[in-house]
């Protein structure tokens, strides 16, 4: 009996060995939705040159170091957020010396506002300092792109600003996948996007002088739908590739005579010294560049803005933020009020530098005291921690953070419109005009 | 402790095949006997083979002659992996089907009053080999691993009385590791991940030395108590090899990564646990004995692990991955039933807690908490004894998930990168491994 016994001990223990045992198939397990602190982690920016860091009339890291978008990061501690900074002399929109260059940026030279330099058209993506970096900028303001533009452009080509090659600069199509600011965005799986588009769906007609609801300004109800498939786009491309959607800051549009660019015509003809001629009757505002060619001949309809056209571009931009505050009611992102923030600011600060320095200030006074860059349009570096502080405001909302995880405001970014030169610089042709 | 600086290649390793897998907590391997395994290696107590210069050198006193034990250990991991992710991702993933055999190996002779003996075991040990290692999402930490593991012990006991005997012994240890992982790199306007990099890591140890203490007392018949000590170990890889290869498609990416193409020194440390087992035994019945064990691992020991390469001007290639494992007690239950003066029946349990924290958790180790439950049998004839065994070492489902996110060290939380290969690891792990001893013994 015991040799039974043992017999079927010993089967059973090869039984045992014979058939291993195998673990359970694990689950699935479901990550904590991104939130609070945690939604900070992976911060893009969408835009147009605002939040591209445009300044003096173009971009150069100066000024990009200084972008919003870059504060906030500064902020939130993305310290891996990346920008396509470019070079000295910047790549500006203004008129170069000669058609095979490509302008600089700004600065004041002492007496005068000037190109800090220009560059070879052949030479420009040269400048780009990280045209190697592997995968999307995290800042992909495209100076010049309206909401068309987010989710459809992929070059210059096919930009609403044809010719417009700050495209290629930062979306490095084609070579780069051809994929739109907003598909490159999508691919980042971002847990924070901020966007602030829509400017120049109506600014395009008002820099141009003779705004036209449908041919040059985009139409509230047309920007509307645009921007609602931005948001779902978005929403869905994240949520389909990583399995969550991103918190959405978004910025509303200011009011174009928040900006020292529009000078009311009463201001301009104390400036000029008398009632200056337009070919346009009952002006309102007169384009800064036009403080450059005052000659005394009467101003082209291109440089003023009568009374009937800023009412149609005010109720443009009422339209617009309307309808941001619509869609942020149905898909629950934040609305910051840059409107608000930008007519909120004091007298000085919505002053061109040129004028406070012709109204006694030194140069450093006046670049302490304004908030616009020297194009007139642009905010600053202050400026531009007005709208980082705005945004900040934002993203602590959306993300309701509170006591020691709230984001806290940047300190306001000191600008210096010599860039540190006394160089005179090449002279400015056509100045201030272009991509904004 | 010392160690020596000369790398010595230890031919019997090799010999052995010996790589390993983990088998109790962190990768300690507890198995070093047929007749120990089938007990749940609850033997500290009673320990009368030559797994005794393991298990407890102080039972060679009570061990008649001269004896010769030879085990081997076939020992099948399997790993399984689920991934984590937001919305419910598939990714499943396990390891390759595979063997490792480990050694238990032990000479003893008694002269009476004093006694002494050599062994070899393999304490140490991990082999965790992903299945698919292009899409297997942890392999930018490692798709590849083995770590083996030898110690060789002599040691010599003294029977102070006739029921209490103590030992010293010396552990030389001798370990080899390779790691195989994959560096990726984002690249596109799709930010598409792609595999840019293939690292393996290869080395072997100095020669390590450190002192085993044992103490085994009978005060009755029937009541055996046993004590058995092996120091920490600070393994130190001086002259290890790295070797990387592109896997980047040509262009840019192969461009950016051809700088980091090449061979290169390594240099380590792997710290090891102390091990402190405390055991009593208990005849309840001429026929019937049971062993209670508590086993101790300082496996606080084990913090971070080092890597230095060579050249590395960058500092690109180098880093300190943190660790941070745990002191832990293991308990062990084993029966001994003597069906007759031949055969002899062997069971045994063991509870073993994990000594990682779950930030150290994924591919390379998925480590969780184990109940281990064995069975086996030994046949004595004349002078030679036969001992079979099995032990299955079932592991509690784990993931490495804190409050629904992926746990982090608080240093690597600031460092996008460590953030991220966690991130690509995260989910839930369950292990088993089915472990066969057979052992041969003989007393000369």
């Amino acid at each position: 009996m015991k040799i039974i016994r043992l017999s079927l001990f010993a089967v059973a223990l090869l039984t045992l060995g014979l058939t291993a045992c195998s673990p359970d198939d694990p689950s699935n397990i479901t990550l904590a939705q991104p939130e609070g602190r945690e939604a900070l982690g992976n911060y893009v920016a969408l835009g147009n040159s605002l939040t591209a860091g445009f300044m003096d009339g173009g971009l150069i890291m100066n000024g990009q170091m200084s972008s919003y978008p870059a504060q906030i990061a500064g902020a939130i501690g993305a310290h891996d957020f990346v920008q396509p900074l470019i070079a000295s002399p910047g790549v500006g929109s203004s008129t170069p010396s000669s058609p095979a260059n490509a302008a600089g940026v700004l600065h004041w030279d002492g007496s005068a506002i000037s190109l800090l330099g220009e560059t070879p058209l052949a030479s420009v993506p040269g400048l780009l300092l990280a045209a190697l970096n592997p995968t999307p900028y995290q800042n992909l303001g495209v100076p010049g792109a309206t909401t068309y533009d987010v989710s459809n452009a992929l070059t210059h080509a096919d930009s609403q600003s044809p010719g417009n090659t700050f495209f290629d600069l930062i979306l490095r199509n084609p070579d780069f996948g051809n994929k739109t600011m907003l598909e490159q965005a999508i691919a980042q799986g971002p847990t924070l996007v901020t966007l602030w588009i829509g400017n120049n769906d109506v600014l395009g007609g008002a820099t141009g002088g003779d705004p036209v609801l449908g041919t040059n300004v985009t139409p509230p109800a047309t920007f509307s739908a645009m921007f609602e498939g931005i948001v779902n786009a978005l929403n869905d491309g994240v949520f389909d590739r990583f399995g969550y959607e991103p918190a959405l800051v978004v910025g509303n549009i200011p009011s174009i005579t928040s900006a020292p660019y529009f000078v009311p015509k009463a201001l301009f003809d104390s400036v000029v010294g008398f009632e200056y001629p337009t070919d346009e009757t009952d002006v309102a505002y007169v384009r800064f560049p036009a403080l450059g060619i005052a000659d005394g001949s009467s101003l082209a309809s291109t440089y003023t803005l009568t009374t009937a056209e800023v009412a149609m571009v005010e109720d443009v931009v009422v339209g617009y933020n309307t309808a941001l505050d619509t869609l942020a009611d149905t898909y629950g992102f934040t609305v910051v009020d840059m409107n608000a923030e930008l007519a909120g600011l004091d007298a000085n600060s919505r002053s061109h530098f040129q004028l406070l320095l012709g109204g006694g200030m030194t140069v450093e006074q006046a670049a302490a005291a304004t908030a616009f860059s020297l194009d007139g349009i642009h905010p600053n570096s202050r400026g531009y921690s007005v709208a980082a502080n705005a945004f900040i405001e934002g993203i602590n909302n959306e993300l309701e953070l509170s006591g020691e995880d709230i984001v806290p405001d940047v300190d306001e970014a000191s600008w210096d419109p010599t860039y540190g030169t006394s160089n005179k610089g090449a002279a400015v042709h056509e100045p201030l005009q272009g991509i904004f | 402790m010392i160690n020596l600086s000369t790398r010595v290649p230890i031919v019997a390793c090799s010999l052995l095949l010996l790589a390993a897998s983990a088998m109790a907590g962190g990768f300690s391997i507890y198995e070093a006997g047929a007749k120990a395994t089938g007990m749940g290696c609850a033997v500290t107590a009673s320990v009368d083979d030559g797994s005794a210069m393991f298990y407890n050198i102080a039972g060679m006193s009570f061990m008649p002659g001269t004896m010769a034990d030879l085990n081997v250990m076939p020992v099948a991991p399997i790993m399984k992996y689920g991934a984590a992710g937001y919305n419910a991702p598939d990714f499943q993933g396990e390891t390759v089907s595979q063997s490792f055999i480990i050694p238990g190996l032990g000479v003893t002779h008694n002269t009476g009053k004093v006694a002494f003996g050599v062994g070899l075991s393999a304490p140490f040990g991990l082999g965790v080999e992903w299945d698919n290692p292009n899409q297997f999402p942890g392999r930018f930490t490692s798709y590849d691993v083995d770590l083996a593991t030898v110690y060789i012990t002599p040691a010599v006991s003294y029977l102070v009385t006739p029921e209490l005997s103590l030992a010293v012994g010396l552990d030389i240890a001798y370990q080899h590791i390779e790691l195989n992982r994959r560096v990726g790199q984002h690249y596109g306007a799709d930010n598409q991940l792609v595999d840019v990099l293939d690292v393996q890591l290869e080395g072997k140890s100095d020669l390590n030395f450190t002192p085993a203490l044992g103490l085994m007392y009978k005060p009755t018949p029937k009541l055996s108590l046993g004590v058995m000590y092996h120091h920490e170990k600070t393994m130190k890889y001086e002259d290890g090899d790295g070797t990387i290869t592109s896997l980047a498609p040509d262009g840019p990416l192969a461009d950016a990564v051809a700088p980091l193409v090449g061979e290169y020194a390594l240099s380590t440390e792997l710290g090891l646990p102390h091990m402190l087992s405390i055991g009593v035994g208990y005849q309840f019945h001429p026929r019937l004995y049971v062993e209670l064990d508590a086993v101790h691992f300082g496996w606080s020991n084990f913090d971070e692990l080092a890597l230095d390469f060579d050249p590395d001007p960058s500092g690109a290639l180098s880093s300190v991955i943190p660790e941070e494992y745990e002191d832990k007690w293991q308990f062990r239950l084993g029966m001994d039933y003597s069906v007759n003066d031949k055969w002899s029946l062997l069971a045994g349990y063991a509870r073993d807690e994990s000594p990682q924290p779950k930030a150290s958790m994924g591919a390379l180790l998925p480590d969780a908490s184990r109940n281990d439950f064995s069975l086996g049998a030994q046949y004595a004839t004349g002078s030679w004894r036969f001992t079979a065994s099995y032990m299955v070492v079932i592991g509690e489902a784990r993931d490495n998930l804190e409050d629904g996110r992926v746990a982090v060290f608080e240093e690597e939380a600031s460092d996008p990168e460590a953030v991220w290969e966690r991130q690509q690891q995260a989910g839930e792990y369950t292990n088993v491994a089915n472990i066969w001893a057979f052992g041969i013994g003989r007393q000369f």
